[in-house]
């Protein structure tokens, strides 16, 4: 009986690994046989030229090189402010907090972190909406603001790999610094961090790969259909996800919804090179350390 | 206030209790360390053998809920101080009374760094100076010959014997004046386990050392002063001499291993 019960657990442990992969290969397959013929030049930048596009001297209306151009940027400008913080916070939860105000405060990243993307992009607005009323008369849906909010999203992954990462490092990593004289910061930024470095880069890769393919904060804090290539912080922008919604949803002819394959193709892509950047970028780190 | 330890004496330990979240792990130690001289430390798992080494360098307080009650008494350079009460900085208590850990803790980052690193950063040495210092605790451990080349790689390629003696030299490049050792031995192999024996019986005209032990044997080879710890207590302090008795021996055996 027990000899069976274990074969059958097998299988189904099998069986559950052989799903995830049926899935993951129906979905890329898929993708790329709907996509992958239109990869190439008129996909990003329509039919004009590729320098007056990239530059912007010329509008691209029917290609996505604004939506990449306005994920780029928003992605950068989100990640810019959420991991400094969010290893900040995470150094601070980790090393420096405890008792009560730890809880408290692990209690508030949990709830941060259980938000749901269209609450934080009615907060961007309704934030819009205060300052409107207040201080800032002329403030409007922008891609500052639209980053600023997805910043919020991904700030509580950020601090959870961080924090557990620091914790999880075996006591005699974690002793190594003091007992040699190494003051709490010292030890943090000349032991702890360094040991932990994969873990952090992981926890910036999931916060980018999130920032990039949220779509319910940015709709509500500044992205448009065919708004071009941003102009300023303060400017309307395009998005890889928000086109490829939209693509799918008001498409007029099957070229533009092979378009919407395109675009979602593109975007895994990137994502996948995010993740073999941050191996080169974690390998090229280790080595600047010896 | 510091009044002289006794003659020939490096530490003093008074009414030592440590207590981790309310439990008590030493309970009352009194002892006596000399200068220049090899004490093992033996006493079964759980004992409190660490918890008395860390007491020396404060490290116990690295770990949530430690309270620590009594005096520790130390002898570094020409002044005597009162490791829990003369405010003396964290930091360079820690340099002065060096140690080294069961399983060898190299910095995750190039065997030079994990020299160079605390040299800058605990006794702010100079740039131009760090090379020589590092070569000189290099040879202090007999491993320049063997890492003279591979400076650049991480530590971690090194192997256990090899890191062992590299904390050592960790230890050493900072000056200390005490070295505490947490069985160190315990993780290598018998040759480099013997490397590192014959370095401590070297050491000792220098420093003061205190070593944790779980083999007889190296009690044997090593010990000037042998302490038993039993139940968070002194229960036996015995000179080499003495331990050399055969019935000495049998009755730690009974009360240590």
């Amino acid at each position: 009986m027990e000899r069976l019960l274990e074969r059958l657990f097998v299988a189904a442990a099998w069986l559950s690994a052989l799903f995830t992969l049926a899935v993951v290969a129906i979905f890329i397959g898929f993708l790329l046989f709907r996509g992958f013929g239109t990869l190439g030049a008129s996909l990003f930048f329509g039919n004009v030229p590729i320098m007056e596009a990239v530059t912007g001297r010329l509008p691209v209306w029917h290609g996505i090189w604004p939506a990449v151009a306005g994920t780029f940027f928003l992605v950068v400008l989100s990640a810019a402010m959420a991991v400094p913080l969010g290893l900040a916070s995470g150094i601070y939860l980790a090393e420096y907090a405890n008792g009560r105000w730890k809880s408290a405060l692990s209690f508030a990243v949990d709830l941060l972190a259980g938000t749901p993307s269209i609450i934080m992009g009615l907060f961007g607005f309704a934030l819009i909406l205060f300052l409107r009323k207040t201080i800032l008369p002329e403030a409007n849906v922008c891609l500052l603001m639209a980053a600023l909010c997805l910043a919020l999203l991904v700030l509580p992954y950020m601090v959870r790999t961080t924090q557990v990462a620091l914790e999880g490092l075996p006591e005699s990593t974690r002793i190594a610094g003091p007992s040699i004289g190494f003051t709490r910061w010292q030890n943090i930024q000349h032991v702890l961090l360094p040991a932990s470095t994969k873990a952090l880069l992981s926890g910036v890769i999931l916060s980018v790969g999130r920032a990039a393919e949220d779509t319910a904060v940015i709709l509500l804090t500044g992205v448009v259909a065919n708004a071009g290539l941003p102009a300023s912080l303060t400017d309307k922008f395009e998005a890889l996800p928000f086109t490829i919604y939209y693509l799918a949803a008001e498409y007029r002819t099957p070229e533009e919804l092979d378009r919407g394959f395109g675009s979602a193709l593109f975007l895994l892509l990137l994502t996948a090179a995010l993740f073999v950047a941050a191996r080169v970028l974690q390998r090229a780190f280790e080595r600047d350390r010896r | 206030m510091n009044q002289p330890l006794s003659y020939g004496d490096a530490i003093r330990i008074d009414g030592l209790r440590v207590s981790f979240s309310s439990k008590l792990i030493l309970k009352d130690v009194n002892l006596a360390f000399p200068a220049r001289t090899i004490s093992v430390v033996i006493g079964r798992s759980g004992s409190g053998k660490t918890t008395l080494l860390r007491a020396l360098n404060r490290l116990n307080e690295c770990f949530p809920g430690c309270e620590t009650s009594g005096t520790v008494k130390m002898q570094l350079r020409d002044t005597v101080v009162d490791v829990y009460r003369d405010g003396l900085p964290l930091a360079e208590l820690r340099r002065r009374v060096g140690m080294v850990f069961q399983v060898p803790n190299v910095l995750p980052v190039s065997i030079g760094r994990n020299l160079a690193l605390p040299l800058r950063l605990v006794l702010g040495i100079d740039k131009r100076e760090i090379p020589d210092r590092i070569e000189e605790a290099l040879k202090s451990v007999h491993l320049w010959s063997e890492v003279r080349d591979r400076l650049k790689d991480r530590a971690t390629t090194l192997s256990g014997g090899q890191q062992q003696r590299l904390c050592l030299a960790r230890v050493l490049a900072l000056q200390p004046d005490v070295l505490l050792l947490d069985e160190p031995t315990a993780s290598l192999d018998f040759r480099s386990a013997m490397k590192i024996e014959e370095l401590l019986l070297h050491l000792k005209e220098k420093y003061t050392v205190i070593a944790v032990s779980h083999s007889l044997s190296q009690t044997r080879r090593l010990a000037d002063v042998v302490v038993v710890l039993s139940g968070g207590r002194i229960v036996r302090r015995l000179s080499s001499s003495e331990f050399s008795e055969h019935q000495a021996v049998e009755a730690l055996l009974e009360a240590a291993f």
